[in-house]
């Protein structure tokens, strides 16, 4: 038996059976199709399909109208049970029945919340940063759901499918990208890639006080002294790279054939700016460290 | 009468006579004496204008930013990055980052001339040129470490105090509720 749809909520006849063949209230003049009422004065179901976007379909833009009947287009598509619209053309009748009474088989088991619940929690989805296409994966026996449970099996099929399309529909609104997986990966991709550069851009970070001794004397080994001397040539170093940088050390260190304390000197002439220019710059590398990852273009 | 006439007219006649020579030595010697004055007087005032230069750059060099602020202004030029890169404008990221840290600190250490005319005036010229060298300049969006760009900053910083210094000085410097805060 074919169900035809009613043409966007106009009814040709006023008896209690229908063209769709479902059961018209006489009080509420809607028609029960099972999982929800269809509304035939304002031509929608009256609740959303209780599936959600599992079976939406990115080609047909109905599909994610929650509230349309056979996807607005009942002369092509039937619903008999208000589950997920499918082509009611005679080739797909048998097809069809099969699957919405499989989708009236997990309409049912809907009902069973705390088992579903359990079964989702077993599950794991697993994201793979390295999949440029943001593919979700859904692993269920890892999370010792059994395949053999049927809320288990029902669970991985919705989840599945749920996540294929919630992010088929992300990347419809977004242009492209997928913004939850951008943001918190990309964070690390952008210091994974600009960490030599952000180090040297911190060096106008270093604090007159606080560290500044521990600094002091690491710099004084780093260049070869030890104890008070290397103390004495840190404390100079960080004096000259966070203060008191100035024209006469500018000069005197392009003297001695130094460029790294000729720009020390002009970067510490004011501290403060130094700072500002470090956070600056900083800020610009790892933004650049992100668009460097293909992920996160 | 002749007397007086003669005793007027040889005066006159000495002043007719005598008044090349008194310009020529009243000419000459006021002039050196205006030449030595104005140079005295330039000289003076780059002394002052230097004075007043040096204060601000040591008073600028005490200015040493918290970590807490460090952090904020890291989420604030993340935030601008990203705003100027989704707007198609990222070149000019950083000229306006490092202009906006200058004027933060013009401001700042200038506040106390915020009641002169002439103080408003001088900075709006320097925004409007430092807005042309923005937008003009093909600045670039490659890796600059940022000691370069605090030395540029600190020289733009350095040249703004001394046109603030100028003006100052010819505009008969600041009053003394100036320091009023």
């Amino acid at each position: 038996m074919i169900h035809r749809g009613p043409l966007f909520g106009t009814f040709l006849s006023s008896a209690a059976a229908h063209s769709t063949g479902k059961e018209r209230d006489t009080e509420s003049g809607n028609d029960y199709f099972g999982a929800r009422y269809y509304g035939s004065s304002m031509g929608r179901m009256l609740s959303p399909d209780p599936s959600g976007l599992a079976y939406a379909d990115l080609t047909n833009p109905q599909s994610l109208n929650l509230y349309s009947y056979a996807y607005d287009n009942p002369l092509v598509n039937i619903d008999p049970t208000g589950l997920s619209a499918c082509d009611g053309s005679s080739d797909d009748e048998e097809s069809c029945n099969e699957e919405q009474s499989q989708t009236s088989e997990q309409f049912a088991m809907q009902e069973q919340g705390e088992q579903r619940q359990a079964a989702a929690d077993k599950i794991r989805l697993i994201h793979d940063p390295n999949d440029p296409d943001y593919s979700v994966t859904v692993n269920a026996n890892t999370g010792g759901c059994s395949m053999d449970d049927p809320i288990c099996q029902y669970e991985y099929q919705y989840y599945l499918n749920y996540y294929i399309r919630y992010r088929q529909v992300i990347l419809l609104q977004t242009g492209g990208h997928y913004p939850d997986y951008k943001g918190f990966f990309c964070l690390g991709y952008g210091l994974k890639n600009s960490w030599g550069s952000m180090a040297i851009d911190s060096i106008g970070l270093i604090p007159e006080g606080g560290g500044a001794g521990t600094i002091a004397r690491k710099i004084g080994n780093f260049n070869g002294y030890r104890g008070a001397v290397a103390d004495q040539f840190g404390k100079a170093a960080v004096k000259q790279i966070s203060g008191a940088g100035s024209t006469i050390g500018a000069t005197q260190s392009a003297g001695k054939g130094d460029p790294a304390g000729v720009g020390l000197a002009v970067a510490g002439f004011i501290p403060g700016l130094g700072q500002i220019a470090a956070v600056g710059e900083m800020a610009n590398d790892w933004n650049t460290g992100m668009g460097e990852s293909p992920e996160c273009q | 009468m002749s007397v007086k006439i003669g005793v007027s007219q040889r005066v006159h006649s000495s002043h007719s006579q005598q008044r090349p020579n008194d310009r020529s030595r009243a000419g000459s010697k006021p002039q050196k004496k205006t030449g030595e004055a104005v140079l005295r007087s330039v000289k003076q005032s780059v002394r002052r204008i230097s004075k007043v230069v040096k204060n601000d750059i040591k008073e600028a060099k005490k200015i040493w930013l918290p970590w807490p602020a460090i952090l904020c202004l890291f989420v604030l030029a993340f935030l601008l990055r990203g705003m100027l890169k989704d707007s198609g404008l990222l070149y000019l990221y950083r000229p306006i980052w490092n202009g906006a840290a200058v004027f933060g600190f013009l401001f700042l250490l200038k506040w106390r001339l915020r009641r002169h005319v002439w103080f408003w005036a001088t900075m709006a010229a320097v925004v409007a040129l430092h807005v042309l060298l923005i937008l003009f300049i093909p600045w670039t969006n490659n890796w600059v470490p940022a000691l370069v760009t605090a030395g540029v900053d600190s020289l733009d910083l350095c040249l703004v105090f001394w046109i603030l210094g100028i003006v100052e000085e010819f505009a008969g410097g600041p009053k003394d509720n100036d320091s009023e805060t």
